[in-house]
């Protein structure tokens, strides 16, 4: 049986119960949130993790594709959460917030959302002792090539 | 909120699992042990609180963001994919 959300980005969202990835304890800020259905954006690098009680929405990449060298470790605590026991069970994102001008959006490198695609229970992490911002910037490259041809442009900080 | 006074190398136990000792007072700076299940999630509040910061704005509405409008990021992400594969 299907229900719906409605969605700001989607207009709806259709979907079934074995879709809904279940947050245990929500994610920081948003506590009540406790159920989310994730719906890959076509034609761009986008996954929308959508709450199934309202129209909210979080836009996920991953990370492992715009930053290569990122890494981390899941700790246990997150590991018995999720019940997660092989590293194919594992999907990573990280929340992107889109700001103006759009080549200023960022990324959160801090608290991946991790999932365990098997028993669809999710979480956000929280990295202790890292040297990862919370704001990385997702065009640094492309900012650098924009730099590069407007160099008359003042540094805005 | 219980306040207690401790000194360098005295503990506090919470509950039958939860430890906290002074490992060592520098100045202003107190260097603190936690023993707690490995279950126990356990965070620096400005590091948490940033965190939630970050989701409220990533989770406020996006009045003007629309399925096309992120689509037309495939091109720029491809050339940085790209870019960093070769």
């Amino acid at each position: 049986m299907s229900k719906k959300v409605s969605s700001s980005l989607f207009g709806e969202i259709e979907y079934s119960q074995d879709e809904v990835y279940s947050f245990a304890n929500g994610i920081p800020g948003f506590p009540g949130e406790k159920a989310f259905v994730f719906r890959e954006i076509e034609e761009s690098p986008f996954t929308a993790m959508h709450s199934t009680g309202k129209d909210l929405y979080f836009l996920l990449i991953n990370p492992f594709l715009f930053f290569p060298d990122y890494e981390f470790t899941i700790p246990d605590y997150m590991l018995e959460q999720l019940s997660i026991e092989r590293q194919e069970q594992v999907a990573c994102y990280s929340v992107v917030v889109l700001r103006e001008p759009l080549h200023e959006s960022t990324v959160n490198l801090v608290a991946p959302i991790i999932v365990n695609k098997q028993n669809r229970r999710g979480a956000q992490l929280v990295l202790e002792n890292t040297t990862y911002s919370v704001r990385q910037p997702i065009f640094v490259n492309e900012e650098q090539k924009i730099d590069e041809t407007a160099a008359a442009v003042p540094d805005q900080g | 909120m219980l306040v207690l006074t401790r000194k360098k190398g005295e503990s506090i136990v919470i509950g039958d699992n939860v430890t906290v000792k002074v490992i060592s007072v520098d100045g202003d700076q107190v260097k603190i042990g936690i023993e707690a299940p490995r279950n126990v999630e356990i965070h620096r509040q400005e590091v948490y609180e940033a965190i939630q910061k970050e989701n409220q704005i990533a989770g406020a509405k996006k009045q003007k963001i629309s399925l096309e409008q992120l689509k037309q990021w495939s091109n720029p992400m491809t050339l940085l994919q790209n870019n960093k594969i070769e």
